[in-house]
C-alpha cells in the first residue's frame, strides 16, 4: 500500500480552522456549563419544590441520556415541536453547554456536600446567616474542592465536541470526515485526526492529573 | 426566679434525638462575669447543652433566655444572638481558605460591618492576647492544633460576645499542647468574661471555674462550688465519675487526690 502523507499538508489549513471550531466550542460550553451548574445545583439544593423539581428533571434526565441523542432532540425535536430553529453552532454549543452544565451541577453538589458541618456551624455560631455562610464559608472551599473533577469534565467535553460533526458543525471531526470522504485517503486522514486529538487532549488529561494532585483533600 | 444578672438562662428544655432524651427538662443559668465548667461522662448531653444555648441544635421544648430575650424567635433574632454568643469547638473549625487574620475579620466585617481599619486593629490586638502576634498571615493548615484553637478563640471575641461557649476546647489536642489554650481560657476568666466551659480537665474546672456542673444522662446531676464537687460530692453519681476521672488524670497530671 502506498501512503500519500503529503495530501495532508494541502489539507492542512482546513484541518486546523476545524481545530479552532473544536477549541472555541468546549471553551465556550464550559463557560456557560459553571454558572450553568452553579445554577442547576442551586436549584436541586433549594428548599422550594418550584425549583427543586425543574432542576432534578432536567439533571435525571440528562444524566441518564446519550449526549448524541440531547444533540438530535435540540436539532430535530425543537423546531418542529416548539418552532425555535436555531443555527447549528447555535445548537451544537446549547446542548454540549447543557449537558455539561448538569456534570458540573452534580460535581458542584459533591463538593459543598464533602464540607464538613462542622465549618457551616462554626460560621453559625458567629451569627451569619445562612446565605453569608455559603458565600464565603462554603462555596470558596467547594469550588476550590471540585477543581480536579472539573477538569475531568473538560477533557471529556472536548472529546465529546466531535459529535457536532453529526449536524454539519465545522469542527476537527466534520472537516476531517468530510476530508476522507473527498480524497479517500482514509488511513492518513483518520491517523492525522486521531494524532490532533490526543495532541491536544494528552497535555488536558496530564493537566487535569497534576490538578487532582494538587487539590487532592486531605482530612 | 430570672435574676437581673443572668446572662443565659435554660427553663425545662428539653431536647430529643430519636427516643433518647438528651437534654431532659433542664434548668440550668449563667450569671454575668461566671466561669461554669460542666463535667460529665461522654454523651450526657454536655456539648448539646451548648449546642442549643445558640440554637445549632433546635430544642425540642422548653425556653432558653439569653440577655432577658428568648432564643430563636425568628431568624433575624436568631443571628442577632448568636452574634453576641461566642463558640469555640472541640475540633477548631477555622476556616482553611482563609488566613488566620481573615478568619478572624470575616464576621466582624461581614456580619456587623465593621470597617476594615477596626476589624484588623481588634484581630491583631486579640492575636497578641493570645500568644500569636506573627501568625496573621498563616494558614491554619500550617498551625498546630493548639495554636489553632487559639486562634479560634480570638475568632469568637472579634465579636465582643457576652458569653463564651467553649465544647470541650482541649479534648483534639496533643496533650502538650493543652497547657497553652488552658492558659488563655483562664486568662479570659481573670478578666471576668461569662464562660461556660464542656470539658474533662479536672484541674481546670478546680481551679478556674465558679461553678462546676456535673451533667449526665441529659440531667443536671449536681451543681456547686468547685470545692465542693471535688472534694464532698453529695450524689453518688457524681462521686463514682470522680473518682474514676481523677485517678486517670493523676497519672499524667499532679492533681491533688481530692476525690473519695
Amino acid at each position: 500500500m502506498n501512503f500519500d502523507w503529503s495530501a495532508l499538508w494541502e489539507s492542512l489549513p482546513v484541518l486546523l480552522a476545524g481545530v479552532q471550531t473544536t477549541i472555541v466550542l468546549a471553551f465556550l460550553a464550559m463557560l456557560l456549563g459553571i454558572p450553568g451548574g452553579l445554577l442547576l445545583c442551586a436549584g436541586r439544593r433549594s428548599r422550594f419544590r418550584v425549583l427543586t423539581l425543574p432542576a432534578c428533571i432536567v439533571i435525571d434526565g440528562l444524566r441518564a441520556t446519550p449526549v448524541l441523542l440531547q444533540l438530535f432532540w435540540l436539532f430535530y425535536v425543537l423546531p418542529l415541536a416548539f418552532d425555535v430553529q436555531l443555527s447549528p453552532y447555535a445548537t451544537a454549543l446549547l446542548a454540549l453547554a447543557l449537558n455539561v452544565s448538569v456534570f458540573n451541577a452534580e460535581i458542584f453538589r459533591a463538593g459543598i456536600n464533602s464540607i464538613q458541618r462542622g465549618q457551616s456551624n462554626a460560621a453559625l455560631a458567629l451569627g451569619m446567616s445562612g446565605t453569608q455562610v455559603m458565600r464565603t464559608v462554603v462555596l470558596p472551599q467547594a469550588l476550590r474542592r471540585s477543581i480536579p473533577a472539573l477538569a475531568n469534565i473538560w477533557v471529556s467535553l472536548f472529546k465529546n465536541t466531535a459529535l457536532v460533526s453529526t449536524i454539519a458543525v465545522a469542527d476537527l471531526a466534520y472537516v476531517a470526515l468530510q476530508l476522507r470522504t473527498e480524497t479517500y485517503k482514509t488511513v492518513e486522514i483518520l491517523t492525522a485526526m486521531a494524532l490532533i486529538y490526543w495532541l491536544m487532549g494528552y497535555p488536558q488529561a496530564k493537566l487535569a492529573d497534576s490538578l487532582q494532585n494538587r487539590y487532592q483533600v486531605n482530612e | 426566679m430570672p435574676r437581673e444578672d443572668d446572662v443565659l438562662e435554660f427553663r425545662e428544655v428539653t431536647k430529643r434525638f430519636d427516643q433518647t432524651n438528651v437534654l431532659d427538662r433542664v434548668d440550668f443559668r449563667v450569671c454575668a462575669g461566671e466561669v461554669v465548667c460542666i463535667v460529665g461522662p461522654s454523651g450526657s448531653g454536655k456539648s448539646t447543652l451548648l449546642r442549643c444555648a445558640n440554637a445549632l441544635e433546635p430544642i425540642d421544648s422548653g425556653t432558653i433566655v439569653f440577655n432577658g430575650r428568648t432564643v430563636g424567635r425568628t431568624k433575624r433574632k436568631l443571628y442577632k444572638v448568636r452574634q453576641q454568643m461566642g463558640m469555640v469547638f472541640q475540633n477548631f473549625e477555622l476556616f482553611p481558605h482563609l488566613t488566620v487574620l481573615q478568619n478572624i475579620v470575616l464576621a466582624p466585617r461581614i456580619v456587623k460591618g465593621e470597617t476594615e481599619s477596626v476589624a484588623v486593629g481588634r484581630a491583631r490586638n486579640l492575636l497578641r492576647r493570645v500568644g500569636l502576634d506573627d501568625f496573621g498571615n498563616k494558614y491554619p493548615g500550617t498551625l498546630s492544633g493548639g495554636q489553632q484553637q487559639r486562634v479560634a478563640i480570638a475568632r469568637a471575641l472579634a465579636m465582643e460576645p457576652d458569653i463564651m461557649l467553649f465544647d470541650e476546647p482541649t479534648s483534639a489536642l496533643d496533650p502538650e499542647r493543652v497547657g497553652e489554650v488552658l492558659a488563655v481560657m483562664r486568662d479570659l476568666a481573670n478578666q471576668g468574661t461569662t464562660m461556660v466551659v464542656v470539658t474533662h480537665e479536672m484541674e481546670f474546672a478546680r481551679s478556674v471555674a465558679d461553678r462546676v456542673v456535673f451533667f449526665d444522662r441529659g440531667h443536671i446531676v449536681e451543681s456547686g462550688t468547685p470545692e465542693r464537687i471535688f472534694t464532698n460530692p453529695q450524689q453518688e453519681r457524681t462521686r463514682a465519675f470522680l473518682s474514676h476521672h481523677l485517678s486517670n488524670v493523676n497519672g499524667q497530671r499532679s492533681f491533688p487526690g481530692q476525690a473519695h
